[in-house]
């Protein structure tokens, strides 16, 4: 148990040593995929964040981004992934529909806040000209 | 969703897990995707899965420990029995005479060339479906990269030898079908067939039943255990092909009773030693198939 412990502790240090910032807080795709199935609620499924996605960022979505990060965010405990019902608007195929978890929260609204710590003061944000008022 | 693009769509989309095909697929009808389109996000989606998978160590593990040493053993091996059963074959089926069976002796070697074919083939189905299912069940997605390098090695192996032994056998390889035919279906019913079977069950199985492992890990010790001598004699006789030089020259003639050689049949075991362990180790096996899908 201390051993591993030991390990994990090593192993952060050099990741941030590394500048590793995953380690840290979230990628910026995956922060636009939790902030998406958050907003989408119980319609949360792969077609509907996708699209929520593209609508957001004005960017096209792959679906080999969308998937693969879905399955890396409920690897890290972030995100609930499950089959669905089948419809037949989708050719009778099921939706693979998915749920924020209570870490995956936590994890947002720490990305969301060190964004706009970030931010202040720069030209680009809003209250820039705010600062020191 | 029909027509020649589809159809590449779905065949694409078999390589992936079945849930996420139907889920990508559903996507695509809900989105009215162009087959071009689907096409390309799927083979995306395959790529990034591959480059997923190959970053554990099962892929590489079932590759360099797997795929190229058994492959090319098997290759050697069959290939080498099925010239030693080809000659044989002629003899009692392109010559029958019922004097065969007439003279104790002969009679007796009919069936002592019977038992030792019976054992032979027996053996190499034993050893092929081990190792198709250690291939699977280490590399999971990359299955179909593995398992056709596996398909390519104990096919193509031994491509640019000596078709078949020469001298006293030339009259029995002379004919197309014990040169190329024998040979092949040897390979393919004894060894591809059944490494493909192995493989699917590795596939479908999360785990083996504990009995069924040690009952083909006693099985292919044992086999292993009676065609140990002939598994050398079969490596000695393959370099002599490959290299087509005097299987007494120097080089070669080194290798016979070397260590090396006589560790050979070791290595044949290492699949069934791997589904004992797959069987006993449930917990360990679930997290490992866990991190990989």
């Amino acid at each position: 148990m201390k051993r591993s412990a030991i390990g994990r502790g090593v192993l952060d240090t050099l990741a941030r040593y590394n500048h590793n910032v995953e380690v840290i807080m979230l990628g910026e795709f995956e922060y636009l995929l939790i902030c998406a199935t958050a907003r989408l609620g119980d319609d949360a499924y792969g077609a509907a964040i996708r699209l929520s996605v593209e609508k957001a960022t004005g960017c096209r979505c792959s679906v080999g981004a969308l998937y693969t990060t879905l399955d890396r965010l409920e690897q890290k405990g972030l995100l609930h992934t499950w089959m669905g019902e089948a419809t037949p608007e989708r050719g009778g195929r099921p939706k693979r529909r998915v749920r924020v978890t209570a870490k995956g929260t936590r994890e947002a609204t720490n990305f969301y806040n060190t964004v706009v710590r970030a931010s202040q003061g720069v030209s680009w944000a809003p209250n820039a000209g705010l600062e020191g008022s | 969703m029909s027509g020649p693009g589809w159809w590449l769509a779905d065949q694409a989309s078999r390589l992936l897990g079945q849930d996420e095909r139907e889920a990508v697929r559903g996507d695509f009808s809900e989105l009215g995707t162009t087959s071009a389109t689907a096409l390309r996000e799927i083979l995306g989606l395959v790529v990034r899965r591959q480059v997923g998978t190959w970053a554990n160590r099962g892929p590489w593990l079932a590759l360099v420990g797997l795929v190229l040493p058994l492959g090319f053993l098997l290759n050697v091996i069959s290939r080498h029995w099925a010239a030693s059963s080809a000659v044989y074959a002629w003899l009692y089926v392109n010559n029958w005479t019922w004097g065969y069976l007439e003279s104790p002796g002969a009679r007796l070697d009919v069936l002592n060339i019977s038992v030792a074919f019976v054992r032979e083939c027996i053996t190499l189905t034993c050893w092929a479906w081990t190792a198709g299912f250690a291939l699977g069940s280490l590399s999971r997605r990359a299955s179909w990269f593995n398992g056709g390098l596996f398909g390519v090695v104990l096919l193509g192996g031994t491509i640019a030898g000596t078709a078949a032994p020469v001298g006293g056998t030339a009259i029995v390889f002379a004919h197309v079908f014990y040169r190329v035919l024998f040979l092949f279906f040897l390979r393919v019913v004894l060894v591809l067939l059944p490494a493909v079977a192995g493989m699917s069950t590795a596939l479908r199985l999360a785990r083996p039943r504990l009995s069924r492992a040690i009952g083909w890990f006693v099985a292919v010790t044992i086999l292993t255990w009676w065609a140990a001598p002939r598994i050398e004699s079969a490596v000695i006789w393959s370099m002599w092909s490959l290299s087509n030089t005097d299987p007494l020259a120097g080089g070669i003639s080194a290798w016979r009773g070397s260590l090396a050689v006589r560790f050979l049949p070791a290595a044949m075991l290492w699949p069934a030693g791997y589904l004992i362990t797959t069987a006993s180790w449930p917990r360990r096996r679930t997290t490992a198939i866990a991190a990989d899908d």
